[in-house]
């Protein structure tokens, strides 16, 4: 009795706003799963949600909002985000496809302003392909001190181009970095030169993914035997829209493999499109993969069918799963199987 | 047969008690998934009772389908994301139940997943309708809420959704 009218008090209370009992990163973790206008428009319902999104460490600006957005004042409304939030900002997700190529040098500043406050992990990306690659370059070198919390670096549809004289994005700190490009078009030579020297300077990195066009950047740079500085962290190795008849890509993809020093290694390809061809492991077998990772003691390579980019966490149908151990990869030259469905 | 019966015993389970004071028994593999109750078995807390003073019985019977749903080996991933599906078209409140007694047992799927359902309730919708779904009261005088509109002008464009759905 004592409890049925107790429940129905509880019932009278404001609903939402007994959500303000709760640590402030629950009411944060809320807004993440709604865009940053849904977030703002949150402001005026009450002085208990006035300042919760401007002080969110998570800042996301998709493409989204931009689409009901005018177009001519996308810029000023991100200086007007960035100069209303308070607090760290840890992640910043920025969809660069509306701005214009002219005006990319607002992006530097941002990230000149983002670098001194903490961030640790940044996702640039250009879905819609109508621009011209960002180039992070014209940062001042002594304004510019590099990203030292970064710990995650995503670049998806965007080119970094960095100019190795001036200001070289230093990372020092980078675990995860993925660059896919998805188009040839913005393929040369110095950009090639720039993912070579970036890998070069990340002996901390653990997880890596990367394209098919980005492995063709690696490899038009003239791939040595290996990068420079040895990957010793490196687990997890992951490439989208692998060509396993490019020898271009399956060049890059044993650079990498080389100057890996982690004894297990997961590796996984996935082909982007099914006509890219049958999955031909004889291909890679032939250019030498195993005799490339001389002191791997398992390497576990996943064939994957078809995975979007975009969704990493979309399901896809693992083709082939081949778990390579030490004593299996010295004598098994003449027993990989392809699978022949495909 | 030794093994078997080996396999028995090393099934422990748990008591938790509601705040309406009823008790369920629960094995403790799947309990753990509540970093709460896993560092109380931890601290050997676990022989007695586990109190739950924050979490009314209704909402226990809808945490315990969850956890049961997510440690179970037997059901596929179909299965859990249409338990999931099903899961948050509970009613506003009892997500918001649910929510609250996620955050204090400290299970973090579930919070995630009650984040979304209530981010979900709020997406595209006006504030006036927002203040209706969460019965929220504003304290703002109608000068300072245009003030406030005022200062992100950008996230009110655009055809908002009045419905209380």
């Amino acid at each position: 009795m004592m409890t049925d009218t107790f429940k129905g008090l509880e019932d009278g209370r404001d609903k939402l706003d007994r959500l303000i009992d709760l640590p402030i990163n629950i009411r944060h973790q809320i807004q993440e799963h709604m865009t940053i206008e849904d977030a703002a428009r949150m402001s005026v319902l009450s002085s208990k949600w006035r300042h919760i999104w401007a002080s969110n460490p998570k800042l996301r600006i998709s493409a989204d909002y931009y689409r009901k957005t005018n177009q001519t004042c996308t810029i000023d409304i991100i200086n007007r985000i960035l100069l209303q939030h308070y607090g760290p900002i840890k992640t910043f997700l920025l969809d660069i496809s509306m701005i214009n190529p002219f005006e990319h040098s607002v992006i530097d500043l941002w990230m000149l302003h983002l670098s001194r406050n903490g961030l640790v992990e940044l996702t640039l990306r250009s879905l819609e392909y109508l621009n011209a690659p960002y180039k992070l370059t014209p940062l001042p070198p002594c304004s510019f001190a590099g990203f030292h919390k970064l710990k995650s670096l995503k670049s998806d549809g965007v080119a970094f181009e960095l100019d190795v004289a001036t200001s070289f994005l230093s990372v020092p700190n980078l675990l995860d970095l993925k660059f896919l490009y998805h188009k040839k078009k913005f393929h040369r030579q110095h950009e090639a030169m720039n993912l070579v020297k970036l890998l070069s300077s990340l002996p901390e990195v653990r997880g890596l993914i990367l394209d098919g066009c980005s492995l063709k950047f690696l490899a038009s740079g003239n791939v040595a035997r290996r990068l420079s500085t040895m990957l010793h962290h490196l687990d997890s190795l992951k490439f989208y829209g692998f060509d396993f008849k490019d020898e271009d890509q399956i060049c890059s993809l044993l650079c990498i493999i080389r100057s890996c020093l982690n004894l297990k290694l997961q590796l996984l390809l996935s082909r982007i499109k099914k006509d890219s061809g049958m999955v031909d492991l004889n291909q890679l077998k032939g250019q030498g993969l195993l005799a490339s990772a001389p002191i791997l003691e398992e390497l576990i390579i996943n064939v994957d069918e078809e995975v979007s980019e975009r969704q990493e966490t979309k399901k896809s149908k693992i083709i082939g799963v081949f778990a390579y151990s030490r004593p299996t990869l010295t004598q098994m030259e003449d027993e990989i199987e392809t699978p022949n469905e495909l | 047969m030794a093994e078997a019966s080996s396999s028995i015993t090393e099934k422990f389970f748990l008591t938790l008690k509601s705040s309406d004071g009823d008790e369920f028994v629960l094995e403790e593999s799947i309990a753990i998934q509540s970093i709460t109750i896993k560092n109380m078995v931890e601290d050997g807390c676990s022989s007695s009772v586990i109190p739950l003073s924050k979490v009314d019985t209704e909402t226990l019977i809808k945490v315990i389908e969850y956890m049961k749903m997510h440690s179970s080996t037997s059901s596929n991933e179909e299965e859990i994301e249409n338990f999931d599906k099903k899961f948050v078209s509970n009613s506003i409140n009892t997500i918001l139940n649910i929510l609250e007694a996620a955050n204090f047992l400290d299970i973090n799927n579930l919070l995630e997943l009650c984040a979304e359902a209530v981010a979900n309730r709020i997406k595209n919708k006006t504030p006036e309708a927002v203040r209706k779904i969460f019965n929220i009261t504003s304290d703002f005088t109608p000068e300072e809420e245009a003030e406030i509109r005022n200062e992100t002008p950008w996230a009110f464009e655009g055809n908002l959704d009045h419905s209380l759905d």
